[in-house]
């Protein structure tokens, strides 16, 4: 990919939240109706549609791999469809696909993401994440779950860097804060420090508001190539850098378990965009546990090692903010829809470049840096966006 | 050791039987590549160094220090929710390699990072001895 080749020219998304009735199909159709409607484009000039994979959700992947997609939302000339996999990093995989599509013969592809965990009690989601996280060989057997995950990260980052634990949970008020000016965001009410640190414990040292919160909800984005996006739209979404890196499956097997792969990620987007943290307007952070969106910012380049905790708590990544961090208040606030956190902090991001980003839009916001991984934290996929090529 | 076991026990493959037969005896074995002397644990096909498939088990000291810890008090898997609270640690062996496991015979209070931690045998079903560690006071 070349340096803003791509661009993204519209995106849905529905409310996240346990929304029982609604099927996985029912917001696909939803996401892509609006996704197409704030495009402004005719329907039948998308020529390829991808679907994201659900976890724990198979019946819905069986239905995008046999094809539903297409023929549900009514694109009559699609050429190509298909379910895309890669854990939380889908954001990252699915519009790796687009792309691939793009510079083979199709013109524009509709990307949508749908995930229903409310059709699961909380004891499956617990054992469903265990599996999907950990190894069931070395790891499940001792009783490991996500949370248990997140706790020792934080506990090893805490220890190493001398963060501590309030400064990790103040991540969480900033959150919330940001998720409270979205409208499609799962938790409407504010949370102030004093409740995250007294929220029942529940892996130590993490309490019940420092861990996310699964949620049903889904969002899609129609992508196409820079040079036909601008006949389209006004803005289009360009994007300008990219860096990826993995690190492994199991946790222990981690190149560096306290700064993940963030780094070297970051640093190769930035380089390729241009443009440094300086430039950057949002930093748009996957992290679905708190400790992980101080070290990601702190590799992003916006912070020294062990200097983001008291950022945060500083109050500088809220809304007014001097730098704004997870402005839909991420999986944290606005929901964890499993491979979705992603992508909704994608579709956000356009949102914000767009000026469509309604009480949570950052004025004047030109670059900022998203970043998307998956598995158990197996990998980090950083891009550098902006509505003008620098 | 109970017969009405009813939580997850690790399904072995191919490469890592030994490793699983090894602890039924109480003995804690790690593969090692005969090429290079990689230790890889998890273990997997070929040496994920080296790629040679000629490899031996060796006895492991048993010893290590914690990496990183961490006592679930709610949310585990419904299967363990009796147990909680239960600690959980990644431990650095002393031959290299770290391994997540269970720290038995320990108040949470009592964790530290940088403990050290010896081997204790679990057997918990006639056939499967899972690896654990208790702190050396
Ligand atoms: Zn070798």
């Amino acid at each position: 990919m070349s340096k803003g080749q791509f661009a993204i020219i519209g995106t849905g998304e529905v409310p996240c939240g346990w929304y029982p009735d609604r099927s996985h199909l029912e917001i696909a159709s939803m996401a892509a109706y609006l996704a197409i409607k704030d495009a402004g484009i005719n329907k039948d000039d998308i020529d390829g549609v991808l679907g994201q994979m659900s976890i724990m959700g198979n019946d819905w992947n069986t239905e995008v791999t046999f094809g539903r997609l297409p023929e549900a939302l009514g694109i009559k000339n699609c050429k190509t469809t298909a379910l895309v996999s890669s854990g939380g990093a889908s954001s990252h995989s699915i519009r790796k696909a687009a792309e691939g599509l793009l510079i083979s013969g199709h013109d524009m592809v509709l990307c949508v993401h749908s995930q229903r965990f409310s059709e699961f009690t909380p004891g499956q989601l617990a054992e469903g994440f265990a599996k999907a996280g950990c190894d069931p060989e070395w790891e499940i057997p001792y009783g490991m779950s996500f949370n248990a995950l997140g706790a020792m990260v934080t506990q090893r980052y805490c220890y190493e860097t001398g963060t501590t634990v309030e400064q990790v949970g103040s991540v969480c008020v900033a959150a919330r804060k940001w998720a409270l000016l979205q409208d499609n965001a799962m938790n409407k009410k504010d949370l102030t420090l004093e409740q995250v640190m007294g929220s029942r414990m529940v892996s130590t040292p993490l309490t019940a508001f420092m861990c996310n919160v699964l949620a049903d909800g889904g969002s899609a984005f129609i992508m196409t190539t820079a040079e036909r996006a601008k006949k389209l739209v006004d803005k289009p979404i360009y994007i300008l850098g990219e860096g990826s890196r993995y690190s492994h499956r199991n946790l222990t097997k981690a190149k560096d378990l306290t700064r993940i792969v963030t780094k070297p990620a970051a640093d190769e987007a930035y380089n390729k965009s241009g443009l440094g943290p300086e430039d950057m307007d949002i930093a748009q952070i996957y992290a679905s546990y708190p400790v992980f969106t101080l070290m990601i910012f702190e590799d992003m380049g916006f912070c020294k090692r062990g200097e983001a905790g008291k950022y945060f708590m500083d109050g500088n990544t809220m809304p007014g903010g001097k730098m704004p961090v997870c402005t839909n208040g991420e999986a944290l606030s606005f929901g964890h829809t499993g491979t979705g956190v992603g992508t909704a902090l994608l579709v956000e991001s356009v949102r914000q470049l767009q000026g469509k980003a309604g009480r949570a839009q950052v004025p004047g916001a030109r670059f900022l840096i998203e970043d998307c991984g998956g598995g158990a934290f197996m990998d980090v996929h950083c891009a550098v966006l902006g509505n003008e090529i620098p | 050791m109970s017969t009405e076991y009813n939580k997850p026990l690790p399904v072995p493959q191919k490469w890592s039987r030994e490793f699983w037969k090894g602890t039924k005896d109480h003995k804690f074995l790690l593969k090692k590549c005969k090429d290079c002397g990689n230790i890889d644990h998890p273990p997997y096909y070929y040496c994920t160094e080296c790629m040679s498939l000629e490899h031996e088990w060796v006895e492991a000291s048993g010893k290590g220090t914690i990496y990183t810890y961490s006592t679930t008090y709610m949310g585990a898997p419904p299967v363990f929710t009796k147990e909680q609270p239960f600690t959980l640690a990644m431990i650095d062996l002393e031959e290299g390699p770290r391994m997540l496991s269970r720290i038995v015979d320990a108040l949470p209070e009592e964790m530290k990072i940088g403990a050290d931690v010896e081997v204790v045998f679990e057997d918990v079903t006639e056939d499967t001895t899972l690896v654990m560690f208790r702190l050396v006071k």
